[in-house]
C-alpha cells in the first residue's frame, strides 16, 4: 500500500503532462490497432479465399435492374433469377452447383440477425475456422427437433457448443409458428467473416466478398425446409454468386462455360480475384500504415520526454529518501511502476475496448466496423507496445538517476 | 542583436545546465516538425492532387456550341500531338434514335433542345480502355478499320433498363443496324468504332480529351488554353483544374486538422520546455531587478523558443530532402508527393508560428508570480 502511495505520488506536481501522455498515448493506440486490424482483415479475407476457393472458381456479377426485382411477384426475385442462370449454365459440361448468399432475417434475444443458408456443397465448401464444435455435426440427427446452425458474431458469445438459441424468423405465421429453435454445432472463429459475395456490388476484392455475419449458418435440407414451410419464414437471396469449373474439364468446356457467362454479365476468374485482392492489401499497407507508426514512435518519444521530466523533477526528493535508508533498487522499482503506469493505463484501456469491440459494434453502440480485425494477436501487439515504451523510457529515466549520486544530487539541490 | 545574442547565450546555457531534457525537447522538435512535413504532404489534396497519378486529373470534357465535324477534330494538329493519349468523341442521339424497345425503357429524360443523356461514341486510339459488364469492350483491328457496324451497349445497371438483347444480336440505333459485341460499365454510351462513326455522318456535340501523363498545375492552365484555342467554338465543361478548385476550398479544414495533429504531438514536449524555463528562473527574476519589463523577459522566452523551432524545423527540412526518396517517399500515402522550397519554407514558418501558440500558456504561466513572490521562492 505504501509503496502504491509512493507510485501515485511520483505524479504529485505533473498531473497535467502525465494525464495528457496518457490520452495521447490511449487515442494514438487505438487508432494504430484499427489500422492495423482494417490491414490485418483484408490479408485474412484473402488468405480465406485462397483456402476455400480454387483455381477453378468464377465470380459472377450478374445485372440486375432493380425495378424488375421491386416489381415481380416472387417472394424472392433475385433468387428466381438466379435459378433461370444456373438452369442455362446447366447445359454446360463444366458446371458445377452456384454459391450464393442466401439468408432469413430473424430476431434472437430482441436485435435482428441474419440466418445464412448454406447448401451441402457450400458446408463441405466453405467450412470456415470455428473457434468451437465441428461443421461436421451440421449433418447429425437431433431428437428434439432442434435445426442444427453455426454461430457467429458477437450475440452468441456467451452460448457454449451444444446450447440451444431460440430465433423468431421473419415470415407469414404467428411469432410462437415463426420460432424455431437451433442447437448450436459450431461457432465460427473471430473475425466472424463469411461468404458475402458483396451482394450485389461491383467490387471485387476478397474484403468484400466475405464479410462479418452476426447471426446464424444453417445447411439447407429436408428439415429446414420443412420447418420453414410452417413458418413461412421469408428467404432473400442477393445477386453476385461464385461457381467453378468442374474438376478433370477441358479447355473447350471451360471456355464454352466462361462464354455463357461473360454474354450475359461480368464474370472473374480466380487469378482476376486474386490480383484484386492483392493488390488491395498493397494498397491498404500502403494507406493505413505509415500513420499510425509514426504516431507511435512520436508517442513513445512523448513518454519518455514526461518521464525524464517527472524524474528531473523528483531528483532532490529521491535522494532524500535514499539519505534516510531507501535502498536504490526500492527507488528504481517506484519510478518503474509509475512510468509503466502510464503506459499501461493506456494499454488496458485498448484491450477492454478491443475486447468488447464485436459487442458493441453488434449492438449498435459503435457505428460501422465489422471490416477489422482484434484478436490475441492485437492484444499482444498492445501488450508489447506498452512494455516496450516503458522499458525506454524506464532505461533512459534511470540512467539519468543514476548519473550522480544521491549526496550529490542533495547538495545540488539544497546550494 | 544584443536580444539575439542573449537568447543564444541563454539556449547555450539551457543546454549545459540540463543536458538530458534539452536533448529529448530537442529529439521531440525534430519529431513534431517531421510529422508536420508528412502530414502537409499527405493530407492537404493540394498536394496529393499535384503529385497524383488519377485518371480523373488527365480528363478535360469539351462541350460544343455548334456541333463540329468528325474531321475538325481529328486533323486537328493539338488531338494529334504526343500530349494527347486519347480522345472520346460523342454525338447526342434523340428520343427517337434510341432503341428504347430492345432496351425496354418506357420513359427517357429529354432535354431543351431534344438531346438525351444517350450517345453516340468512339474512342479514337482505342487507348482509354472500358470496362466489360458484358461480351468484349474493345474492337478489333478488323471492325476500327473498316468501319463495321457493331456497337458496345451502356450499363443496364441502372432504374428501367433491362436488355433483351445478347452478344450477337442486331439491334437499331440512330438508324442504323448494329452487331452488338458487349456491353460496358458507361451510362448512356453506345460505343461504336471511328470509322463507322465518320461512315454514319456523326457530328462531335461533345469530347473527353485524355493527356498521356500528369501535368502540374501551371501545364494545366496552359494546355487548357490550348483547348480554347484549337476549339473556339469548344466550351470546357470538365477540367482537373476543377480538383485543384475543390481542394482550394479544403484547404483551411485540412491546414485546421494538420495543426490540430502539431498541437497534440508537441504538448508533450512543451512540459520540458516549461521545466527549462523554470530551472532558469532565478535569471528572469535577475533581469526583472535590473529593470526589464516582464514584456521583455516574454519576448525574450518566446524568441528563445522561436530560434529553437526554427533551427529544428530547418534541420528537419534538410533531414526531409536528404532521406526522401530512401525513406519518406516510401511511407507517403499518396504516390507521387513533391516538395518544392516554397512549401519548405512554409513548413518552417508554420512551426514557429504553431510552436509559439502551442507555448504560450506554458510561458504565461512562468511568468505570473510578481518579482518579490519569485524572489522569495528563488532565494
Amino acid at each position: 500500500m505504501k509503496n502504491l502511495r509512493l507510485i501515485f505520488e511520483f505524479f504529485g506536481r505533473n498531473k497535467i503532462p502525465a494525464i495528457i501522455i496518457v490520452i495521447t498515448y490511449t487515442v494514438v493506440l487505438f487508432f494504430a490497432n484499427d489500422s492495423f486490424g482494417q490491414y490485418r482483415y483484408a490479408a485474412y479475407t484473402r488468405d480465406l479465399m485462397k483456402r476455400v476457393e480454387t483455381p477453378d472458381s468464377l465470380y459472377c456479377m450478374p445485372i440486375v435492374s432493380d425495378g424488375d426485382m421491386m416489381s415481380s411477384d416472387s417472394a424472392d426475385p433475385y433468387g428466381d433469377f438466379i435459378d433461370s442462370i444456373e438452369e442455362g449454365a446447366k447445359k454446360c459440361k463444366a458446371y458445377t452447383p452456384f454459391s450464393r448468399t442466401t439468408y432469413l432475417a430473424g430476431m434472437f434475444n430482441g436485435t435482428y440477425i441474419n440466418c445464412d443458408l448454406f447448401t451441402p456443397d457450400m458446408v463441405e465448401r466453405y467450412a470456415l475456422p470455428l473457434s468451437g464444435g465441428n461443421w461436421s455435426d451440421m449433418n447429425r440427427k437431433n431428437d428434439d427437433g432442434c435445426i442444427n446452425a453455426i454461430a457467429s458474431g458477437a450475440f452468441f458469445m456467451n452460448m457454449d457448443v451444444g446450447d440451444v438459441a431460440e430465433v423468431e424468423l421473419n415470415g407469414k405465421g404467428s411469432a410462437d409458428e415463426r420460432t424455431l429453435k437451433f442447437r448450436i454445432v459450431g461457432k465460427l472463429a473471430k473475425p466472424y467473416a463469411a461468404p458475402f459475395f458483396n451482394a450485389a456490388g461491383t467490387e471485387m476484392s476478397s474484403r468484400y466478398l466475405y464479410q462479418r455475419l452476426d447471426g446464424l449458418i444453417l445447411m439447407e435440407n429436408d428439415e429446414l425446409s420443412d420447418a420453414l414451410d410452417k413458418c413461412g419464414g421469408y428467404i432473400s437471396t442477393t445477386a453476385n454468386f461464385m461457381t467453378a469449373y468442374k474438376s478433370g474439364s477441358s479447355q473447350e468446356e471451360k471456355d464454352e462455360y466462361l462464354k455463357y457467362f461473360e454474354d450475359q454479365f461480368s464474370v472473374f476468374t480466380y487469378d482476376e480475384l486474386m490480383a484484386e485482392s492483392n493488390e488491395l492489401i498493397s494498397r491498404e499497407l500502403k494507406r493505413r500504415l505509415p500513420i499510425p507508426i509514426f504516431l507511435l514512435t512520436i508517442t513513445c518519444v512523448a513518454l519518455l520526454s514526461i518521464s525524464v521530466l517527472v524524474i528531473n523533477k523528483k531528483l532532490r526528493e529521491y535522494s532524500i529518501y535514499y539519505l534516510c535508508g531507501c535502498s536504490r533498487f526500492k527507488s528504481y522499482a517506484i519510478i518503474s511502476g509509475a512510468i509503466t503506469l502510464m503506459s499501461l493505463i493506456g494499454g488496458l484501456l485498448n484491450i477492454v475496448f478491443m475486447e468488447g469491440y464485436y459487442y458493441l459494434t453488434s449492438n449498435g453502440f459503435i457505428k460501422g466496423g465489422g471490416e477489422t480485425i482484434y484478436d490475441g494477436f492485437s492484444v499482444l501487439f498492445t501488450v508489447i507496445f506498452a512494455l516496450v515504451t516503458a522499458f525506454l523510457s524506464i532505461a533512459i529515466s534511470l540512467l539519468i538517476f543514476r548519473k550522480s549520486s544521491p549526496i550529490e544530487i542533495y547538495r545540488k539541490y539544497e546550494t | 542583436m544584443k536580444t539575439l545574442e542573449l537568447v543564444f547565450t541563454r539556449i547555450y546555457y539551457d543546454f549545459k545546465q540540463n543536458k538530458s531534457v534539452f536533448t529529448v525537447f530537442l529529439i521531440g522538435c525534430l519529431l513534431c516538425s517531421l510529422s508536420f512535413i508528412f502530414f502537409y504532404g499527405n493530407q492537404l489534396s493540394l498536394k496529393i492532387y499535384e503529385g497524383s497519378d488519377q485518371e480523373v486529373l488527365n480528363e478535360y470534357t469539351i462541350n460544343f456550341s455548334e456541333p463540329a465535324s468528325y474531321e475538325d477534330i481529328v486533323n486537328s494538329p493539338l488531338i494529334k500531338s504526343d500530349i494527347v493519349l486519347d480522345v472520346e468523341i460523342r454525338c447526342s442521339l434523340t428520343m427517337d434514335e434510341i432503341p428504347k424497345k430492345e432496351m425496354n425503357l418506357s420513359e427517357v429524360a429529354e432535354f431543351d433542345d431534344g438531346s438525351t443523356i444517350y450517345t453516340m461514341s468512339s474512342i479514337l486510339y482505342g487507348k482509354d480502355e472500358l470496362l466489360q459488364e458484358m461480351g468484349r469492350v474493345e474492337f478489333t483491328d478488323a471492325e476500327r478499320k473498316e468501319g463495321k457496324n457493331v456497337v458496345i451497349l451502356p450499363s443496364a445497371v441502372s432504374e428501367g433498363v433491362t436488355y433483351n438483347i445478347k452478344t450477337g444480336d442486331k439491334i437499331t440505333v440512330s438508324g442504323r443496324e448494329y452487331e452488338v459485341v458487349g456491353m460496358s460499365t458507361m451510362f448512356g454510351n453506345f460505343y461504336i468504332p471511328p470509322e463507322t462513326f465518320k461512315k454514319g455522318g456523326y457530328t462531335v456535340d461533345s469530347m473527353e480529351i485524355v493527356t498521356s501523363e500528369h501535368m502540374s498545375r501551371s501545364e494545366i492552365n496552359q494546355f487548357v488554353a490550348d483547348i480554347q484555342e484549337a476549339f473556339p467554338n469548344g466550351v470546357i465543361h470538365h477540367s482537373p483544374l476543377e480538383y485543384f478548385e475543390i481542394a482550394e476550398q479544403n484547404l483551411s479544414s485540412e491546414g485546421f486538422y494538420i495543426i490540430c495533429e502539431f498541437i497534440v504531438v508537441s504538448l508533450s514536449f512543451m512540459f520540458l520546455m516549461k521545466y527549462i524555463i523554470d530551472s532558469n528562473n532565478a535569471e528572469n527574476i535577475i533581469y526583472s531587478m535590473v529593470g526589464a519589463t516582464k514584456k521583455r523577459i516574454f519576448a525574450v522566452i518566446m524568441l528563445e523558443n522561436t530560434v529553437i523551432y526554427g533551427v529544428v524545423a530547418a534541420v528537419a527540412c534538410v533531414l526531409h530532402k536528404l532521406l526522401y526518396n530512401s525513406f519518406f517517399n516510401q511511407i507517403n500515402v499518396s504516390p507521387g508527393i513533391t516538395y518544392t522550397l516554397v512549401d519548405y519554407v512554409m513548413i518552417v514558418l508554420a512551426v514557429v508560428v504553431l510552436s509559439c501558440i502551442v507555448s504560450l500558456p506554458f510561458v504565461f504561466s512562468c511568468l505570473k508570480n510578481s518579482i518579490i513572490k519569485n524572489k522569495n521562492k528563488y532565494s
